[in-house]
C-alpha cells in the first residue's frame, strides 16, 4: 500500500503512485474497513493526484511541471471559454440607429412667450423655449450633470433641472448648480407655424 | 410515533450534536443586549421580502409597456394586492433601517474584532446587497420618480475613468434607461441578488452560531474588574422568545404602515417628460443625493462626480476592511467610534438638508 498514513505530503510522486494504482485497488478490496484517516486518493483519477502537494525530494519535477502546466492551460482555456461569451453577452449590443437630424416640434403659435416644451428628438428629449422677448430656442433636454430631463422655469427665466437643481441660461450655458457642460443647442426654423429642430451643421 | 420519526431523521441527518449545542447556547445579558435583536429583525424582514416578492412575481410583467399597468392591476384588482405590494415596499425600507442599525451597533460595540472578521465582511456585503435590492427594485413599477432615479443612479458610474461608460451600458442594457434596463434590473432583483444574498446570509448565520454573540470590551472589562462573570441567558427559550417578540412588533408596525400609508404608485414613466419638481430618492440614498447637489462640476480640474464617487467607494472599502484596520487596541477602537460617529453625523446632516430643501 503506497502513501498510507502519511500526513499531507505524499512520500512518492503522484505519477508513480498512479502506476501502482492497480495494486492499490486490490488493497482497497482486500481491506474494505480501512481506518477513517487512510488516504482516499487511491481510487481517484490520476488527474486529482497531480493537484495534491508532492514532496519535492521525491517528485519528478520535469514531468510534473509539464503536466501541471498543461493542466493549467486546460483550466485556463475552460474558464476563458466560459467567461468570454458571458462577458460579451452582458454588454448590450449596439443597436444601429439613424442619427436624427431634424424633428418637428409642434405649433409655434401655441408656445407662449416665457415658456418651454419638451419634445422627442430621436430617442432623446429636446427642449424648445420661447423667451420672454419672443425668440425661439432649442437645446438638448438631457442635463449634462446626471442625465435627468430639464424643464423651463418661467419664474427664473432659465432652464432648470429638478434632480439636483442645475440651471442653464437661455443660451444653454450651465450657470448654477452641478452641471459641468452647457446643453447642446439645436437650430430652430418655423415653417407654416410648425417648429422644426435640427442639429447645428 | 414522534420518537420514531426523530430517530429516523437523526440516523440520516445526525442533528443530535446541533440540537445539543443549541440547547446549551447562551446569549450575554448586559446593558447593550438590546442591539443583539437587530440582526434577527433584518433576517425576519428578508424573509418577508422573499415571501411577498414571490407573490408579486405572480402578476408582475417586466416590460416598459406593461410593468406600470401590471402593478396597477396588482394594487387595484388583485385581492389584497395593495397589501402585498405595500408590505414589500415598507418591509424593504424597514429592512434597510434595521440593517443599518445592526451595522452601526456592531461597529460601536466593536463586535467586528477577531475572530469575527468574516462575519463583519459578509454583513457589510449583505448591507450593500440590500441597497442594491432597493435600487433595482425601485425601477420595477416603471413610474416617473423611479425612472429618473435610475437615470441618475446609473449615470453616476459614468464618472469612473475609462470603464465608466461601459458600466453604465452594462447597467442600462444600452445608452438610455429603457425597457432593456427594466428587464436587466428585474433579473438582478429576482435572480442574481437573491442567489448571492442567500449564500451570504447562510454564511453569516453559520459564523454567528460558530462564534456566539460578541461581548463589548467595556462590558468584559467591567466584569473583569468586579471579578464577576458576565451574565448570560439561554438561547432556547429565553432569547428566542424575545426574538419572536421583536419580530411580532416589526410585523405589527409593518401591517400598520402598509394599511394606513399604502405605498404610492405615482404616474407612469414618460421618457420625454421633464423630471418632476421635488424629485428625490428613497430616504436611505438622500445623503448621497444631497452630497451630489453640492459637489461642484470640477475640483482642482478633476471631475467633481469622480471625486465624490471615489470618496464614497473609499468609505465603503474602509467599512469592509474595518476589522483588519482597527479594533485590536483601545486606541484604535476609539478611532473607530469617532469615525463611525462622524460618518453617521455626515449622513444625518445631509439627509436633513435634503429633507429641508425646497425648490428655488
Amino acid at each position: 500500500m503506497p502513501a498510507r498514513g502519511h500526513g499531507r505530503k505524499w512520500p512518492i510522486s503522484g505519477l508513480s503512485a498512479c502506476r501502482r494504482r492497480g495494486a492499490a485497488r486490490l488493497g482497497v478490496q482486500k481491506f474494505p474497513h480501512r481506518p477513517k484517516n487512510s488516504s482516499t486518493f487511491l481510487s481517484t483519477d490520476c488527474v486529482s493526484l497531480l493537484l495534491h502537494p508532492v514532496d519535492p525530494r521525491n517528485s519528478a519535477p520535469g514531468r510534473r511541471s509539464v503536466v501541471n502546466w498543461l493542466l493549467g492551460l486546460w483550466g485556463g482555456g475552460v474558464c476563458g471559454a466560459v467567461l468570454y461569451p458571458v462577458a460579451r453577452y452582458l454588454a448590450p449590443p449596439e443597436v444601429p440607429e439613424a442619427a436624427t437630424q431634424s424633428v418637428m416640434a409642434g405649433s409655434a403659435q401655441s408656445l407662449a412667450p416665457n415658456s418651454g416644451r419638451v419634445v422627442a428628438f430621436g430617442s432623446r428629449p429636446a427642449i424648445v423655449i420661447r423667451t420672454a422677448a419672443g425668440d425661439l430656442r432649442a437645446f438638448s433636454a438631457t442635463c449634462t450633470h446626471l442625465d435627468c430631463t430639464v424643464q423651463y422655469r418661467p419664474d427664473l427665466q432659465r432652464i432648470w433641472c429638478a434632480c439636483h437643481n442645475g440651471q442653464y441660461d437661455l443660451n444653454g450655458r450651465n450657470v448654477a448648480g452641478p452641471p459641468p457642460r452647457p446643453l447642446e443647442a439645436f437650430d430652430v426654423n418655423v415653417k407654416d407655424d410648425q417648429i422644426a429642430l435640427s442639429r447645428k451643421s | 410515533m414522534s420518537g420514531r420519526i426523530r430517530g429516523w431523521l437523526d440516523e440520516r441527518l445526525a442533528l443530535g450534536d446541533v440540537i445539543e449545542a443549541l440547547r446549551h447556547k447562551t446569549v450575554p445579558h448586559h446593558r447593550y443586549s438590546i442591539w443583539y435583536y437587530f440582526g434577527g429583525m433584518t433576517l425576519f424582514l428578508f424573509g418577508i421580502q422573499v415571501g411577498t416578492g414571490a407573490l408579486l412575481l405572480l402578476y408582475y410583467r417586466p416590460s416598459a409597456a406593461e410593468a406600470y399597468e401590471s402593478v396597477q392591476f396588482i394594487v387595484t384588482r388583485v385581492p389584497f394586492g395593495w397589501l402585498v405590494r405595500s408590505i414589500h415596499a415598507w418591509s424593504a425600507n424597514l429592512m434597510v433601517a434595521s440593517a443599518v442599525a445592526h451595522l452601526f451597533s456592531v461597529l460601536f460595540l466593536h463586535a467586528y474584532r477577531r475572530p469575527r472578521e468574516l462575519t463583519w465582511l459578509s454583513g457589510v456585503l449583505l448591507l450593500l446587497l440590500t441597497l442594491a435590492f432597493g435600487f433595482t427594485g425601485y425601477l420595477l413599477p416603471w413610474n416617473e420618480v423611479s425612472f429618473f432615479a435610475t437615470r441618475v443612479g446609473t449615470d453616476i458610474a459614468a464618472a469612473v475613468p475609462l470603464i465608466g461608460r461601459g458600466i453604465v451600458r452594462f447597467l442600462r442594457g444600452g445608452d438610455d434607461v429603457t425597457g432593456a434596463t427594466l428587464t436587466r434590473l428585474f433579473g438582478f432583483h429576482v435572480a442574481v441578488l437573491p442567489a448571492v444574498a442567500s449564500g451570504l446570509v447562510a454564511l453569516h448565520l453559520l459564523l454567528v452560531q460558530r462564534h456566539g454573540m460578541s461581548v463589548p470590551p467595556s462590558v468584559a472589562r467591567r466584569a473583569a474588574e468586579d471579578r464577576g462573570a458576565i451574565r448570560a441567558m439561554p438561547f432556547i427559550p429565553h432569547f428566542l422568545l424575545r426574538d419572536l417578540f421583536a419580530w411580532t412588533i416589526v410585523l405589527a408596525a409593518l401591517a400598520a404602515l402598509s394599511t394606513f400609508y399604502p405605498w404610492e404608485l405615482g404616474t407612469k414613466a414618460d421618457p420625454f417628460a421633464p423630471a418632476p419638481a421635488g424629485i428625490r430618492p428613497e430616504w436611505y440614498f438622500l445623503w448621497a443625493f444631497e452630497t451630489l447637489k453640492h459637489v461642484p462640476p470640477a475640483i482642482a480640474g478633476i471631475n467633481g462626480e469622480l471625486i465624490a464617487v471615489a470618496v464614497m467607494a473609499a468609505g465603503a472599502l474602509a467599512a469592509l476592511l474595518l476589522p483588519f484596520l482597527a479594533g485590536h487596541t483601545a486606541q484604535t477602537r476609539r478611532v473607530v467610534v469617532w469615525a463611525g460617529g462622524a460618518a453617521l453625523a455626515f449622513m444625518a446632516i445631509m439627509t436633513g438638508l435634503a429633507l429641508a430643501a425646497v425648490a428655488p
